[in-house]
């Protein structure tokens, strides 16, 4: 085999594994997307807008942990933040007692 | 695409007993789960705090938590148990083997239990108690 050939045939394969690690990569992306999809279902849980505010439309995901993280600290000063935090707590035993898996 | 991945587009659970995308989807949902006992817990914590302040006896109502936070504990162990058991084919316990499915009743089994403490002992605590602030 000479050498020009040998070149393309390396080429060649290297070219075939990247295309696979390409479609695999892809594949591992598209399947991690839908498990987040189906997680975020299974632990769908109702949006607590404020300790003050009344309760806000469902929503589910990644969102809510942006909205929980932005809010660390749940402090109570009223009886209204407190009736409002145990319905937060409601909507959260619901969310966490969901078994759809 | 893999059939996992076509199965999960719909709006059925994920439910492929010891493969990486079951084992990746239950270690999702543990994580979510456990973020959500956290706050939970947390803003149990901040009324009982509140009531404290207000000189409410929130002994009940610690016990009461303290109960939750073990429920929770028990949930986490048995979300752990379960990863494992689909990782590999069982998992052997002194007196017998343990299948995936058997935990997963018992997970599910333990949700309930949980859901009702709190809304059969807990939930009634908190508002008994809230009934004794005057604001």
């Amino acid at each position: 085999m000479e050498k020009r050939e040998k070149a393309y045939l390396f080429f060649s394969i290297i070219f075939f594994l990247a295309s696979l690690g390409i479609i695999w990569w892809i594949d591992r992306q598209e399947v991690s997307k839908q498990i987040d999809e189906q997680v975020q279902l299974t632990c769908a849980q109702r949006k607590p807008e404020n300790d003050t505010g009344n309760k806000a439309d469902p929503f589910i995901g990644n969102e809510i942990q942006a909205k929980q993280e932005m809010r660390a600290d749940w402090a109570i000063t009223t009886k209204s933040q407190a009736v409002t935090s145990i319905g937060n707590v409601d909507d959260l035993i619901q969310g966490v007692s969901s078994n759809n898996f | 695409m893999n059939s996992e991945s076509k199965n999960a587009s719909s709006s059925k659970p994920i439910n492929v007993s010891g493969s990486t995308d079951a084992i990746e989807n239950i270690t999702k949902i543990s994580t979510e789960k456990e973020k959500q006992f956290a706050e939970i817990e947390t803003r149990i914590s901040k009324i009982i705090e509140f009531l404290q302040k207000n000189n409410v006896d929130v002994v009940a109502l610690e016990n009461n938590l303290a109960t939750l936070k073990s429920k929770h504990a028990e949930i986490s162990n048995l979300f752990s148990t379960y990863i494992k058991a689909l990782n590999g084919n069982g998992v052997t316990t002194t007196t017998t083997t343990v299948n995936s499915d058997d935990i997963k009743t018992q997970i599910k089994t333990a949700l309930a239990n949980l859901a009702t403490f709190y809304s059969g002992t807990l939930k009634i605590s908190l508002n008994s108690a809230l009934s004794n602030v005057n604001q």
